[in-house]
């Protein structure tokens, strides 16, 4: 019996020293944190990432989704671990917005930005049988008839839709779902009359002519829409989009952020990436940490301005 | 002495009513979105309302078949006492340690609570506790939880 | 049609497909039957591997693994009243029951059966009229959605078998857990005290662990010193041909009632078994068997959530939109592919379609020669001496309630539902409506609110809307019924 105990100390002893700090980074597995569920799209960009980096880095990067709180627990989570680059953490635009609402301790100053990993627009869309056929047709039937028109929501607030009522003046009657996988059958069923989602969240339904994009809220087209003008094209100064990116706790050593950006320039260039993410209709943004940390400051005050 | 089909549906009205104090202090946050008609704190208060009328209605109905109490054994003996100090502890170990140590450890402290003295049981423990952790970190990729001190 | 089926069956039975088609089945199995992990986290962890797979052989695994995942939690269910999954909660009812009397392996063989005839006759109704169904399920939006939920609720009433206020009471138990959180409509923090683990309210799974396995092991452990040792007599006997002729016609409905819900977006396996359990139920000659080890409703339950999985491919092969969490997986899957699931999918692949078809059929045949062949071996787990069993159960729930979201809090909330489970079972207060509510509440509230809205504050959708008002009516009557049988019943 005590010897039992004795080796399985002992056994113990050798799995905890295995996982000991050591100078030659990285020497253990690496954890990313994904603040969304499993089988989301955040989920699945990292997870594909993560495979992508991992021979690069040459060590397992497991994937460790970590709801809640429209992914504050997971970037709080996060941000409040050891700086030894072994914790990563996908930060997407709620770092920016949440704090902002009262919702977030964490900020995006919590976390060294390693990388911006990509940057989808929104798109405007309504059912094909829809009697708008453009943006402005929306944003008339929105003036003569404030807050009637019925706007299925991915999220509460929506920051897409906020950006456009405050540019344009307008008022939408927004219907809180619970994400795109709601929204699109909602108007797919007739039920709502637009949405704004990401092109990869909708690519089914554009590519079979269900639904219709009366436009995309970027400064140029997308590549997989090609046919979709931008907003600004028709007159509607408006961009508004979402955003992810890999960040590691603030007191994370900078030779290994700058390994890290390194292993991700590669996983983002490799094919198994590019064609995930083209397959999904997925614009890859890769962004430095110093460039990455600017936008994010700049889109931090932006969404100030629509939260006000 | 006490019953328990007095005392739970009173402690669930007082619970009830504590709830019922909260509500009010909702707070709505920075950036309100519109509402429905039925608001965040129109659920919560019928529901606690439906509480308070249904523990009455227990209360009532026990006073009216008061003849038909059955006997009844404690709600907490001294095994399920220790079970609930064991989960605890439990959760606690695999906060410090990890799962891995915390687990090797509770089951020893489990065995021998239960003064075992089988060698294959402890062998059978051992391998279990080992080949979930395997299974977990290895087959299936999950992180399990990792202590503070390791 | 038949020819592209024919060509997907050979495909399916392909040196290169069914190796495959087993190992996600066997996988979702045991994923299924250990608390905590869910086909969902299965299918998950799986998609990368897909990556480099020809993507009828992606499919067929991950559909694989989200078979063999509902009914792998069944298993845990039956033997030891831990349900795997929350599409097993229904399971434990009855089949649990069946295990005290010794009749494990009797209830195991009717799980594989009613669960194959869930599987098969679903994924038939699927490959015969997706199309119907999917307009069908276009038409729910939260008017129906807050009346589904409506009914369902009423179903309360009818799993709590001894007092039906003490079922009422865990039902608003349940449902006051799921209004914390931050409230779903204006994200107004409810009940949250500030601490952010709560925004997103209460996980359903560390719930469903404690409710049902920590509070069972403590359970378990009480009796372990006390005096009364159940000899649990063992039987090694399977279903008889009676039992199969009992079972069927409910498993056939169930199936199509699971069917129908599982096309539906954002209903699942966890409301089908119970809508199922209930419906068989409220129809059977003596409802107060239910509860006790009645055959039907362990088949109505396991016929009702493995009904679902061809009804979750319904709205995600004709529609390109995901019915619940796997069936997002599974477009993910698809569309690395480079393929465009939606109507699209039936012209431009229309082999990929019948390979998914087919390999369905075949995964649910799988699935059944799986749980019946391992009948023996599962057995073996109750055999294991209880003294050992009941720290493995514990064991496995924390890590469980850990997996589900990498976090100690839910394991704090699975420690605590545990021992408010077996304070509960002491009062004799039933804790399957607590869950129910759980998975309800939420659905309820938040669809009500967005009806609201949507008709902007009029209350009008509520007989306006035919699938609205048809649900209100089913809840109306099966309330009504359930009453009429009680007091009948004095």
């Amino acid at each position: 019996m005590k010897k039992i105990i004795r080796n399985t100390m002992v056994l113990a002893g050798i799995l905890a020293s295995a996982t000991a700090f050591s100078a030659d980074y990285p020497s253990k597995n690496i954890r990313l944190v994904v603040p969304f569920g499993a089988g989301g799209g955040t989920d699945a960009v990292g997870r594909t990432l993560a495979n992508s980096a991992k021979d690069i880095l040459g060590t397992n990067i497991s994937i460790m989704n970590r709801t809640g709180g429209s992914g504050a627990v997971g970037m709080s989570y996060g941000a409040q671990q050891r700086g030894d680059g072994y914790t990563l953490t996908v930060v997407t635009r709620e770092i920016a917005s949440l704090p902002q609402m009262g919702l977030m301790q964490h900020t995006a100053d919590d976390f060294k930005l390693i990388r911006m990993v990509n940057l989808d627009p929104a798109v405007v869309l309504v059912n094909k049988d829809s009697k708008f056929n453009n943006i402005n047709d929306l944003i008339k039937e929105a003036k003569a008839n404030p807050g009637k028109v019925k706007f299925a929501s991915t999220a509460a607030p929506n920051f897409y839709l906020i950006a456009l009522q405050k540019d344009q003046g307008i008022q939408l009657n927004a219907i809180p779902y619970n994400g795109s996988s709601e929204a699109i059958p909602s108007v797919l069923g007739g039920h709502t009359a637009v949405t704004m989602v990401t092109p990869g969240e909708a690519i089914s339904q554009l590519r079979s002519g269900q639904l219709k994009a009366l436009g995309v809220m970027s400064k140029e087209r997308i590549s997989y829409i090609p046919n979709v003008p931008t907003l600004m094209e028709q007159g509607v100064n408006v961009t508004s989009g979402t955003w992810r990116g890999i960040g590691a706790p603030k007191n994370t050593p900078d030779d290994i952020i700058t390994t890290l950006g390194t292993a991700f320039d590669q996983a983002m260039a490799s094919d198994e990436f590019k064609g995930f993410m083209a397959k999904g209709a997925m614009t890859i943004h890769n962004m430095d940490a110093a460039e990455f940390t600017q936008f994010v400051k700049d889109d931090t005050k932006s969404l100030g301005e629509l939260i006000k | 002495m006490f019953n328990r089909n007095i005392v739970f549906p009173i402690l669930i009205i007082i619970i009830s009513a504590v709830i019922l104090a909260f509500i009010p202090q909702f707070t709505v946050p920075i950036y309100y979105q519109q509402d429905a008609s039925v608001g965040a704190k129109f659920f919560p208060t019928v529901l606690v309302i439906a509480q308070i009328i249904i523990c009455i209605a227990l209360l009532i109905q026990h006073q009216k078949n008061k003849q038909k109490i059955k006997k009844t054994s404690a709600i907490f003996s001294k095994t399920s006492l220790f079970g609930l100090c064991f989960l605890v502890l439990y959760a606690v170990l695999i906060g410090l340690l990890g799962y891995l140590i915390a687990s090797l450890i509770s089951f020893t402290l489990y065995l021998v609570y239960l003064k075992t003295k089988t060698l294959s049981y402890y062998l059978f423990a051992y391998s279990f506790v080992v080949a979930i952790y395997y299974l977990f970190s290895h087959v299936f990729i999950i992180s399990l939880p990792e202590g503070i001190i390791f | 049609m038949i020819d592209h089926l024919l060509v997907g069956l050979g495909a399916a039975f392909s040196l290169a497909i069914f190796p495959v088609l087993i190992f996600g089945v066997l996988g979702g199995i045991i994923l299924g039957a250990l608390p905590g992990l869910t086909a969902t986290m299965g299918v998950a962890i799986l998609l990368p591997f897909t990556f480099g797979m020809e993507a009828t052989a992606a499919m067929v695994m991950l559909i694989g693994v989200y078979i063999g995942g509902i009914f792998g939690g069944s298993i845990s269910a039956i033997l030891l009243k831990t349900p795997g999954t929350p599409a097993s909660a229904a399971t434990v009812l009855d089949g649990y029951s069946l295990t005290e009397k010794g009749e494990a392996a009797r209830a195991l063989s009717i799980a594989a059966v009613a669960s194959f005839v869930g599987g098969l006759i679903s994924t038939l109704v699927l490959i015969a009229i997706a199309p119907m169904l999917a307009e069908f399920a276009l038409r729910f939006n939260a008017p129906e959605y807050f009346a589904l939920a409506l009914f369902g609720l009423t179903i309360i009433a009818s799993v709590s078998s001894k007092s039906i206020l003490k079922g009422l009471l865990a039902g608003t138990i349940g449902l006051l857990i799921s209004t914390v959180g931050l409230d779903p409509i204006s994200s107004v923090p409810r009940f949250t005290f500030g601490v952010m683990d709560l925004y997103n309210g209460i996980n359903v799974i560390p719930v469903l662990i404690g409710l049902f396995a920590i509070s069972e092991a403590l359970n378990q452990l009480e009796k372990l010193h006390s005096k009364e040792k159940v000899a649990a007599k063992f039987s090694n006997k399977l279903m008889s041909l009676k039992d199969l002729k009992n079972i069927l016609p409910t498993s056939i409905k169930s199936a199509l009632f699971g069917t129908s819900i599982g096309a539906v977006p954002g209903a699942g396996a966890d409301i089908s078994a119970f809508v199922c359990y209930n419906e068989a139920k409220r129809v059977s000659k003596n409802p107060d068997e239910f509860g006790k080890g009645d055959i039907k409703g362990l088949a109505a339950a396991e016929a009702g959530n493995n009904g679902v999985t061809g009804g979750s491919l319904v709205p995600l092969l004709t529609l390109g939109v995901p019915g619940d969490a796997v069936a997002a997986v599974l477009l993910g899957a698809l569309i690395v592919q480079g393929l465009t699931p939606g109507p699209l999918l039936f012209t431009q692949n229309p082999e990929i379609v019948y390979g998914i078809f087919s390999s369905m059929l075949v995964a649910n045949i799988a699935m059944l020669l799986i749980g019946l062949l391992g009948i023996r071996f599962f057995c073996q787990i109750s055999k294991v001496p209880k003294s050992l069993m009941i720290p493995i159960i514990i064991f496995l729930s924390i890590v469980g309630a850990y997996a589900i979201n990498n976090s100690m809090f839910d394991v704090g909330i699975a420690i605590t539902f545990g021992v408010l489970g077996f304070i509960l079972n002491k009062l004799e207060v039933p804790t399957s409506p607590i869950l129910l509510a759980i998975i309800l509440g939420p659905m309820a509230e938040s669809n009500l609110r967005k009806s609201l809205l949507m008709f902007e504050g009029s209350w009008s959708f509520l007989y306006e809307r035919p699938i609205a008002l048809a649900f209100i009516l089913l809840a109306v009557f099966s309330l009504w019924s359930t009453i009429r049988r009680h007091r009948k019943h004095r």
